[in-house]
């Protein structure tokens, strides 16, 4: 398949996912440069491209959609292919977690305030909430 | 005996994970983001199984040491012991290391070899951390792990192998050059450089990304079968040039482990190795998983956590020619030629 941007070079990289369009983009590995562009520092964490080279280590997730293209032309090197083929994760009800993690606190404070009552009646949403999070599909 | 469980020793599986809020372990310095990665993880398994949390700044030396010993824990999560912590099951077959070069390491092992039956548990427990922890994921690379070796999948499965054919005849080297092509690493366990403890090596997948974590199992497993074939013929080819002398060294060792005042872990490693493949080879009778059980429980921290004291070298020594005395008398019988 050839570069679907210069026409001239075989494609290389799959930039589908990176490229604004978002439909199939192939480029080789002139036009990569071109078509995903990245900044020498991380904006989210401040970690540096040069510092990725001297380390082999992202600073953080951010890292690297902020490197680009370096960081399809490593992953091209390390791994040979570009997309991931394996399970993705589940989507996580965070909210009901959080709210999980707030009753607890609340019954810590009313249980050191001997509002027993009040404890028992929160411990049993706690309660409800983890089947909920547990049972979730 | 069927060749592979006389080849396969123990499988193991571990998957890297991170937090997508947080930068990668070794630049977090925020002491209260390093608080909220161990709870999280730990509230995580709250109320399932039966894990422990050690927080590695708290953990004993020795202790620390045993869990190494017992393949829970890496010399990395050691290394950074002011924001690591670690989660460990009764049985000591699935943990869980934090802030090691990833925020998450799940790993679960099993005696012998089961690549699915243990990444069967293994999915189970990633499935119960992603319903509270947001981890960090890409559409098109996939999970995203501090180093990009590990992208993807983020899945290394291992398999730790005895080997002695192969490397008594020297072809090692080859063998491992040729998974390298493959996309795999065999290397010898424990050893110095290339050299192998116990004629153990381990062999492990490369590529984590582009591949389904099923057809990296399947691929993992080719390989396996592959080696345990080449072994088989290595083994036999030994037996046929060198029959006289694999007899020698078995009994020998038997021998020595019988009868000895001093035994140092390395040396223990090599007469095991000679013993077990005098089982393969029907000179010795054992059950060779109980023979690699004992491969762990001579090492010095698990000897210690034995002995419940506090040893010299020296002692630690004698303690260890004095259980493996028993335990040759109780596990090993001589064949009549
Ligand atoms: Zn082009
Ligand atoms: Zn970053």
């Amino acid at each position: 398949m050839l570069c679907s941007r210069c026409g001239k070079r075989d494609a290389v990289y799959d930039v589908t996912e990176f490229a604004d369009t978002r439909l199939p983009t192939f480029v080789c590995d002139e036009c990569l440069g071109e078509v995903c562009q990245g900044s020498a520092t991380c904006p989210t964490c401040g970690w540096t491209q040069e510092e990725y080279m001297r380390t082999g280590l992202m600073g953080c997730a951010d890292c690297y959609r902020a490197f680009l293209p370096l960081t399809l032309r490593e992953t091209l090197r390390l791994q040979g292919k570009l997309i991931h083929e394996g399970a993705r994760p589940r989507r996580a009800n965070y909210k009901l977690i959080a709210r999980r993690e707030r009753l607890k606190q609340q019954v810590e404070e009313l249980l050191n305030a001997r509002d027993y009552a009040a404890a028992k009646r929160l411990s049993e949403e706690i309660v409800r909430l983890n089947r909920e999070i547990e049972g979730e599909e | 005996m069927e060749l592979l469980q006389t080849v396969a020793v123990s499988t193991r599986i571990r998957l890297a994970r991170n937090f997508a809020e947080y930068p990668f372990p070794h630049r977090l310095k925020d002491k209260e983001a390093v608080e909220t990665i161990i709870h999280t993880v730990s509230e995580a398994l709250n109320r399932a199984d039966d894990f422990k949390l050690y927080r590695m700044d708290a953990v004993p030396m020795d202790e620390a040491e045993r869990f190494m010993e017992n393949y829970l824990i890496s010399p990395a999560l050691i290394e950074r012991r002011d924001i690591s912590a670690v989660l460990i099951n009764s049985d000591e077959n699935l943990s869980i290391m934090i802030n090691e070069e990833d925020h998450l390491r799940e790993q679960c092992s099993c005696k012998g070899y089961d690549l699915s039956g243990c990444y069967e548990i293994l999915a189970g427990l990633d499935d119960r951390l992603s319903k509270s922890i947001a981890f960090a994921y890409d559409e098109q690379l996939g999970y995203l792990t501090a180093c990009p070796t590990n992208l993807g999948t983020g899945m290394r499965a291992s398999v730790m192998l005895f080997l002695p054919g192969l490397i008594e005849n020297g072809l090692l080297p080859a063998v491992g050059e040729q998974m390298e092509r493959l996309g795999f690493t065999l290397r010898g366990v424990n050893g110095e450089g290339s050299a192998s403890l116990g004629a153990l090596c381990q062999l492990s997948n490369e590529v984590t990304l582009g591949m389904s974590e099923n057809e990296i199992l399947h691929e993992v497993n080719n390989v396996v079968l592959k080696i345990v074939q080449l072994e088989g013929e290595e083994r036999r080819n030994l037996f046929l040039t060198d029959g006289p002398q694999v007899r020698d060294r078995a009994l020998r060792a038997y021998g020595v482990l019988r009868n000895c005042a001093l035994l140092e872990y390395e040396e223990f490693m090599t007469l095991l190795a000679d013993v077990k493949l005098g089982v393969t080879l029907g000179i010795l009778e054992a059950d060779l998983s109980q023979l690699d059980d004992l491969a762990v429980a001579m090492r010095n921290a698990n000897l210690k956590a034995r002995i419940k004291m506090p040893l010299t070298e020296l002692e630690l020594a004698s303690c260890r020619a004095k259980y493996a005395e028993s335990a040759a008398e109780k596990l090993i019988v001589r064949k009549e030629a």
